[in-house]
């Protein structure tokens, strides 16, 4: 019972309590001890996380074929970590480790999507149909006004590629953002009636 | 097998080693194509080329090095204009790795400036969690909000640069680097709506160009104030500063994989359409 109802209760009680905070000057100061917790509580969020993690990868120790896999994790994991508590993020070594490693492979996943784009566009951008027509042109434009060299072939590619940009996007993402706003209302109203649950991890009955 | 029917089909290893040979024969022979300078580079250049002696910058480094690439070149340049007009910067992360490029950009800086002094005329305060709440709470009180301790675990009232940085509003202006979430649609609502946009107070991204549809709404409204989008910014940010850096040299290659991708998108069509035509011909046939 109390475990059904204990963390309802807290979240429905500390939703309505922020809201009111904020609207309210008498207990405005409420709100500024809401963002205190709030903040504690989020960095909090990366203990757990670990811990999940090694939780995970601990059971994986068992498994030989991904024995190694999670050996390396947690060499990187907890070296950093404790690296990171005797040094800080300034020390020498960590530094090191960060430029060394953290920097090329980062950068490395992220210029392998140039690779996978090229491959996708030659293959999925097809004049299949009039919207695919429009999407394919409207691509082409938009690439072009992004470098030196479409205004360099014709003055017209970045003119238009704005327009692009501002006219029709932007009227897109509007209705997006404005679409996910009234579903987080909507589902915020939701989770204070107690017709939403799934956050307790219960399911949502 | 037709040759329009291989074509269609083509190996993507092919692609990904024209891709290749495209972008390192640009770096090796850059062609030196033009580069215009844009009015969000030219607005930017403006606000921090007049930025008065001892006004504080903020700057959050909300990416990490997968989005240095694009962010950084813009980031430096702006940096680079404050500490030349005897500015001040004072540096935090909504992302866990923002904090070390933080370190690693000021590490480049005083090179250029060794006259700089750390927690006076620079600091980073290092990763804050909390997104959206850490802004609305350095709103307030930054100190409260960093927990008292900077990016090396020092108590923050050991930094002179503190005692005239009580509050993100004490800021002559405010940088967001942003390569996803949080990034500017958290600093949007709480920072710029909030303060920025009524007192006239310059809200500047430097964002990877990815995020450029989702970040256009905001600059329409008016919401960002300056709005550097990608390598492309950096590298006009480079020009106007007198700094050519990474950012210029990487842009001939952008252009040419760009033009690649197209002249693939153009084979992809044709060999798509004579495919079709034969498929029909062998059908009546």
């Amino acid at each position: 019972m109390l475990k059904r109802y204990l963390p309802f209760i807290m979240a429905v009680g500390i939703g309505l309590s922020y809201i009111i905070s904020g609207s309210s000057p008498v207990i405005s100061s409420w709100k500024a001890t809401l963002d205190k917790w709030f903040l504690i509580s989020t960095a909090f969020a990366v203990l757990i996380g670990t811990a999940s993690l090694s939780q995970v990868h601990w059971r994986n120790l068992r498994r030989p074929d991904r024995r190694i896999y999670s050996v390396a994790l947690g060499i990187a994991l907890y070296g950093t970590i404790l690296l990171g508590l005797i040094q800080t993020g300034r020390g020498a070594q960590y530094q090191i480790l960060y430029n060394m490693t953290i920097v090329p492979l980062e950068a490395a996943i992220l210029s392998q999507i140039a690779f996978y784009i090229t491959s996708a566009a030659f293959r999925v951008l097809r004049m299949r149909s009039f919207e695919a027509s429009l999407m394919l042109v409207s691509a082409a434009i938009v690439m072009l006004y992004n470098v030196p060299i479409g205004a360099a072939i014709w003055p017209g590619f970045p003119v238009i590629g704005k327009w692009l940009m501002n006219i029709p996007n932007t009227a897109a993402m509007r209705a997006i953002t404005m679409g996910a706003a009234l579903g987080g209302s909507a589902t915020a109203i939701r989770i204070f009636l107690g017709l939403e649950r799934s956050y307790l991890g219960g399911g949502d009955e | 097998m037709s040759f329009w029917h291989k074509l269609n089909q083509m190996d993507s290893r092919i692609i990904y080693t024209a891709l290749l040979l495209v972008l390192i024969g640009a770096l090796i022979f850059p062609m030196g194509l033009p580069i215009n300078i844009g009015t969000s580079s030219q607005a930017a250049y403006d606000i921090f080329n007049h930025f008065k002696a001892g006004d504080i910058l903020y700057v959050s480094f909300d990416y990490d090095a997968a989005g240095a690439t694009d962010i950084q070149s813009s980031v430096e340049a702006c940096i680079r204009l404050v500490f030349k007009n005897g500015g001040r910067v004072a540096a935090g992360a909504l992302w866990p790795i923002g904090a070390q490029q933080a370190e690693y950009l000021f590490r480049d800086m005083l090179k250029e400036f060794p006259d700089l002094v750390e927690g006076v005329d620079y600091l980073n305060l290092g990763y804050k969690p909390g997104g959206q709440m850490y802004i609305e709470k350095a709103m307030d009180n930054i100190a409260e909000a960093c927990a008292n301790v900077d990016n090396a675990g020092r108590n923050l009232s050991q930094s002179p640069i503190m005692k005239d940085l009580k509050t993100l509003k004490d800021a002559a202006a405010v940088i967001c680097g942003n390569h996803g979430s949080p990034g500017a649609s958290e600093w949007v609502p709480m920072y710029a709506t909030a303060y920025a946009v009524p007192n006239k107070i310059p809200f500047v991204v430097c964002a990877s160009a990815v995020n450029a549809t989702i970040n256009a709404p905001y600059v329409q409204s008016g919401q960002i104030t300056v709005y550097l989008n990608g390598i492309r910014a950096g590298a006009e940010m480079e020009i106007l500063t007198g700094q050519l850096g990474t950012a210029v040299a990487g842009m001939d290659a952008q252009s040419l994989s760009h033009l690649l991708v197209l002249a693939l998108m153009v084979l992809g069509n044709i060999s798509y359409f004579m495919v079709k035509r034969e498929n029909k011909a062998k059908k009546e046939a």
